[in-house]
């Protein structure tokens, strides 16, 4: 996995993006190296997509939340504590084996989306509206012993608790070519039903829509290795008169091994 | 003299000889990689060795770590109730533990309790109080006077569950007395407070740590109520009053409460939407500060923490030093090192939080739906604490492999559906969500079956587990579930499966799913489904409006046969075929006040009980030991395993070391010659099956040979109390004397 082949990733999610006419849709994880060994820095960065392309941004300086879950271990970091701007951070080593979960809530904003973005999600006729903007980003890390192996490390599969959030019901890491990969949506932490979902295999481009049941449980194939990035995002109307449309935006990135790694 | 020496070297020569025949904890304890254990409910620590926690699982009783949570001791496995949901220690002596049961959590799979333990020596012995006070609700919580330790203080709640108190399971004081009770002589007898309190459900409870008699009591019933609140007692809690300066005026959900040990009248508060009859709503409200006492209080924005659920996950903690540090749990946990200005995630490895301690040291201690974790700096960092913590809650659906006897396939609460594939505690997570029922195909071992809630949600592996794809083509995703539906791989043929919604589907070689049945209910779906091994067009199933239904062409078309099955909502085991007759069938009765084990011998036209001298207790699931005359026959109860050997007239309770659980799932295996048992909140155990032939080392005739036999004996031969039908005359030689001793040994040493 080269830093290119990850900067592709940012492309290929913003051709895919369910919300593309939105106002500054999809934004990405991004890790160095998707597959690391215990005690190699792993470096994060942060890509945030436009209509016009994918723009790096700074590292944001005031997430609601930024963490890393690894082997029933939790490192959270406060506002305070976050990194300073950069483009590349060399956000965390980790000291053993499993899979990292990393995770970045981001400061809820308020965005004026035109009517046409917000049409796709009301069967109402829509005008331009102010909508609340939640939007987390996760990627997922394997992390290999120093000798290489991988442990078995359920953190994948582990409900995250953030304000968006794209759970995958099996670890994805681990999963060969032509399995299938479900997931659950939640915003705010209960299942987003009727979710919208697309999933992109950065290198070839091969991109997946699919929604979300009732209760925000959604599966697609994965097709072949590579690194993967899923994106999801539930719009709901204003509650009340006057009030603000919700927009619950979660990416998640990982990679996929081939087939001979796949196993557990 | 003599004797007792001879007593002491049988003991130490037996051990060994008895050691198979107890029973065998599987795990898991923990869940490998991410170290999860099952839910705890509550946590104290120690005031003064900083490695001592006590926890209570939900359904796992109490456990204490003396080293910090590298390993746990389960301290009332014996005692009646598992589900506990509240741990206080006496502040003037940190010996004295009271544990209240039931755990006030309000979800299905959090039961009623059985009234209070104390134990006076750090959890070694326990005596059991209350339990007329409080039998069939929840002890939310339980706080002592630090002026005189033998004043205690109860919050009380009814049994939570959808529908409204599902998981009191019918016990005959589910609708009792709730609010707050009070104990003047440390908890053997109580009274209920009723000057100033409404009688609802009290959901937390605070002795002001400055001035002890100022108290705070919250008052949330989950589903709302005018007269929830924050309620304040200036008189050590004789009369109360309902504080409403600064705090919502409309109605309002469950409530958590927590004072500042370092600063004199500083609380705060987190208090939750009102739950709908379904569940939903339940967001969080706000948090709220008071710094006078709760003369008035201040909103402060913890965030949207407790997802639609906040009736399930509600909980604040103070740091004990820090009065500007307040802890609030849901599904995240956050921190505000301001008092509440403020706040930031410091959730730990598993969401859903229930409860908040500091040790000794400092070091802050969670309890949460995936066990016990700790933080060294007040959650910036966490680690988990659950090696050994056998507290996972297992579903009905448990697989067993049909040729390896390390190997299973489980489903758990919020744990996901796990894989034992060695002989170890350890097992391995396959699938995430709520794991519920599971398969394991007999005939192709590679074969294997997950699912997690909601309809359609199948997963099959093909290749021993080491990944799974979606299974449920063909599934109408609209079609109603019990959250965790019943399938079947066909006992007969194993290239058929069954899937239950609120009709039933089918599946052949593999291919999807179509529906053969009519719903078999108007308003709820099936929870149970068993297919004759005798004979694959008759099918049983169960709905959730308490109806069984028998099918005799493979599930195309059923007839009710029952209505009166009164059970738990979600998925079960509760209806058993018999191995070889297909017109007869065993049906568990999960509730109390109603038949506890009934048979067809006609396809569910007519049925007779069997519950002989059964204690009235909930029986989840029923299995049988075919190789017997009459059948063996097994009931998995709430509170541990029985057994009859003469067709269901009189029942015995099972020793030799199974905990006193409550059993979800059963199997016998013959092949094994083992029996199989799944709890919930306790994980999964096994034991030898004992032969069918009386066994004469079987002194206490429980099914079993183990140490429970040598005691009787010895007590017989002592001259005390002897079983119905036995003597110490064990060699039948005339004469009770130390040959009787020796041909006793000889028998047990062999097992029988």
């Amino acid at each position: 996995m080269t830093h290119t082949t990850v900067l592709l990733a940012a492309a290929v999610l913003h051709q895919a993006s369910v919300y593309s006419s939105a106002p500054n849709a999809g934004a990405l994880l991004r890790a160095s190296d998707f597959s690391v060994r215990a005690g190699q820095h792993v470096h994060l960065s942060f890509k945030q997509q436009t209509p016009t392309g994918p723009v790096s941004l700074a590292w944001p300086h005031d997430p609601a939340w930024f963490f890393v879950r690894l082997a029933g271990t939790q490192h959270n970091r406060s506002a305070e504590q976050a990194p300073p701007s950069s483009p590349h951070r060399s956000i965390f080593t980790p000291t053993g084996p499993g899979v990292a979960m990393i995770g970045l809530d981001l400061a809820a904003a308020e965005e004026w989306w035109p009517a046409d973005a917000l049409a796709k999600y009301t069967t109402q006729a829509v005008s331009p509206a102010r909508v609340r903007v939640l939007r987390s980003l996760t990627a997922l890390v394997r992390v290999l012993r120093e000798d290489g192996a991988a442990v078995q490390d359920h953190t994948a599969t582990s409900k995250s608790g953030q304000q968006a959030e794209i759970r995958p019901l099996m670890d994805p890491t681990t999963i060969p070519p032509g399995g299938d990969l479900p997931v659950r949506v939640y915003t705010l932490g209960a299942g987003a039903g009727g979710a919208r979902l697309v999933a992109s295999h950065v290198e070839s481009g091969e991109r997946f829509e699919f929604a979300a049941d009732s209760k925000g449980i959604a599966s697609f194939t994965i097709t072949r290795p590579g690194v993967w990035a899923i994106e999801s995002i539930c719009v709901e109307p204003p509650r009340e008169p006057g009030g603000d449309w919700t927009a619950a935006i979660a990416t998640l990135s990982f990679e996929v091994p081939a087939e001979e790694g796949a196993r557990r | 003299m003599i004797r007792n020496a001879v007593r002491l070297a049988c003991v130490f020569t037996m051990a060994s000889a008895a050691a198979g025949q107890t029973w065998t904890h599987l795990g898991p304890a923990p869940i490998g990689g991410s170290l999860d254990a099952g839910r705890v409910s509550a946590v104290v620590c120690h005031p003064t060795l900083a490695d001592r926690y006590f926890v209570a699982g939900a359904d796992g009783g109490v456990w204490r770590t003396d080293d910090g949570g590298a390993s746990w001791t389960p301290l009332t496995s014996h005692m009646p109730a598992s589900a506990v949901g509240a741990l206080v220690l006496d502040p003037n002596n940190p010996d004295i533990v009271f544990a209240g049961t039931g755990e006030a959590n309000f979800a299905n799979h959090s039961r009623y309790g059985l009234g209070i333990y104390r134990s006076t020596d750090a959890g070694q012995t326990w005596t059991h109080l209350a339990e007329q006070d409080f039998a069939g609700r929840c002890i939310s919580r339980l706080v002592i006077d630090p002026r005189d330790s033998s004043r205690v203080f109860a919050g009380v709640t009814w049994a939570g569950g959808f529908p409204a108190k599902a998981a009191a399971k019918r016990h005959p004081q589910a609708d009792g007395p709730v609010g707050l009770f009070r104990s003047d002589d440390a908890g053997v007898s109580w009274s209920r407070i009723t000057t100033g309190l409404p009688e609802l459900c009290l959901t937390d409870l605070v002795i002001d740590p400055s001035d002890p008699s100022r108290m705070f009591a919250a008052v949330g019933r989950i589903f709302g109520d005018p007269a929830n609140g924050i309620y304040r007692s200036t008189d050590s809690g004789q009369t109360w009053t309902k504080l409403t300066v600064g705090l919502p005026t409309g109605t309002v959900g469950r409530i958590a409460l927590a004072a500042s040990p370092s600063r004199s009248g500083r609380l705060f508060a987190l208090v939750t939407n009102p739950a709908t009859s379904t569940g939903d709503g339940a967001s969080t409200l706000a948090g709220y500060r008071t710094d006078n006492g709760g003369d008035s209080w201040t909103a402060i924005n913890p965030g949207s923490i407790q997802a639609t659920y906040g009736w399930y996950l509600c909980v604040v903690g103070v740091n004990p030093t820090n009065p500007d540090m307040v802890l609030m749990g849901g599904l995240s946990l956050v921190r505000s090192s301001n008092a509440g200005s403020s706040f930031t995630n410091v959730t730990p490895p598993h969401v859903d939080l229930h409860a908040i301690a500091w040790d000794a040291a400092g070091r802050l201690v969670v309890g949460d739906d995936g066990g016990v974790h700790r933080s060294t700096n007040n959650g910036t960092s966490w680690e988990s604490r659950n090696n050994g913590l056998g507290t996972i809650q297992f579903y009905a659906g448990v697989s067993t492999h049909p040729t390896d006897p390390n190997r299973f396939l489980g489903g758990t609460q919020d744990n996901g559906s796990n894989l034992r594939s060695s002989n170890s505690l350890v097992w391995t997570r396959v699938t995430g969500g709520d794991g519920g029922w599971t398969q394991w195909n007999r005939a192709n071992t590679q074969l294997l079956f997950t699912e997690f809630q909601g309809t359609g949600n199948i997963f099959r592996s093909t290749n021993g587990g080491a990944s799974f794809n979606s299974f449920g083509s063909g599934i109408n995703s609209g079609d109603r579930n019990c959250f965790l539906p019943p399938f079947l791989i066909d006992p007969n043929d194993p290239t058929k499966m069954l899937y239950a919604t609120n009709r039933v589907y089918r599946s052949v070689n593999g291919g999807s799913w179509s529906a053969i049945s009519p719903s078999l209910s108007a308003t709820g779906a099936i929870r149970a489904l068993a297919i004759s091994p005798a004979d694959s067009s008759t099918v049983y199933a169960v709905t959730n409006d308490h109806r069984v239904h028998v099918s005799t062409d493979g599930g195309a078309s059923f007839t009710t046969r029952l209505t009166d099955a009164f059970g738990w909502p979600r998925v079960t085991r509760e209806i058993r075929p018999d191995d070889s007759d297909p017109a007869t069938a065993y049906l568990a009765g999960a509730t109390f006040g109603s038949p506890k084990i009934r048979r067809t011998r006609d396809r569910g036209l007519t049925w007779s009980t069997l519950d002989g001298n059964l204690p009235d207790l909930p029986v989840n699931v029923v299995a049988t030991d075919p190789r017997c005359t009459p059948t063996t026959l097994y009931a998995g109860t709430d509170a541990g395993l029985y057994v009859s050997t003469d067709d269901g007239l009189s029942w015995r309770r099972v020793e030799g070391g199974l905990p006193n659980a409550c059993i979800i799932d059963l199997h016998v295996e013959t092949n094994f010659s083992r029996i199989v048992v799944a709890t919930q909140g306790r994980g999964l155990w096994s034991a030898p099956l004992p032969d069918c032939v009386p066994c004469r080392a079987d002194f206490n005739a429980d099914g079993f040979v183990d140490f429970f036999d040598f005691d009787q004996f010895i007590l017989c031969f002592e001259g005390g109390d002897c079983p119905p039908g036995t003597s110490a005359d064990f060699d039948a030689d005339g004469f009770i004397d130390f040959f009787d001793l020796d041909a006793f040994i000889a028998a047990f040493e062999q097992g029988c």
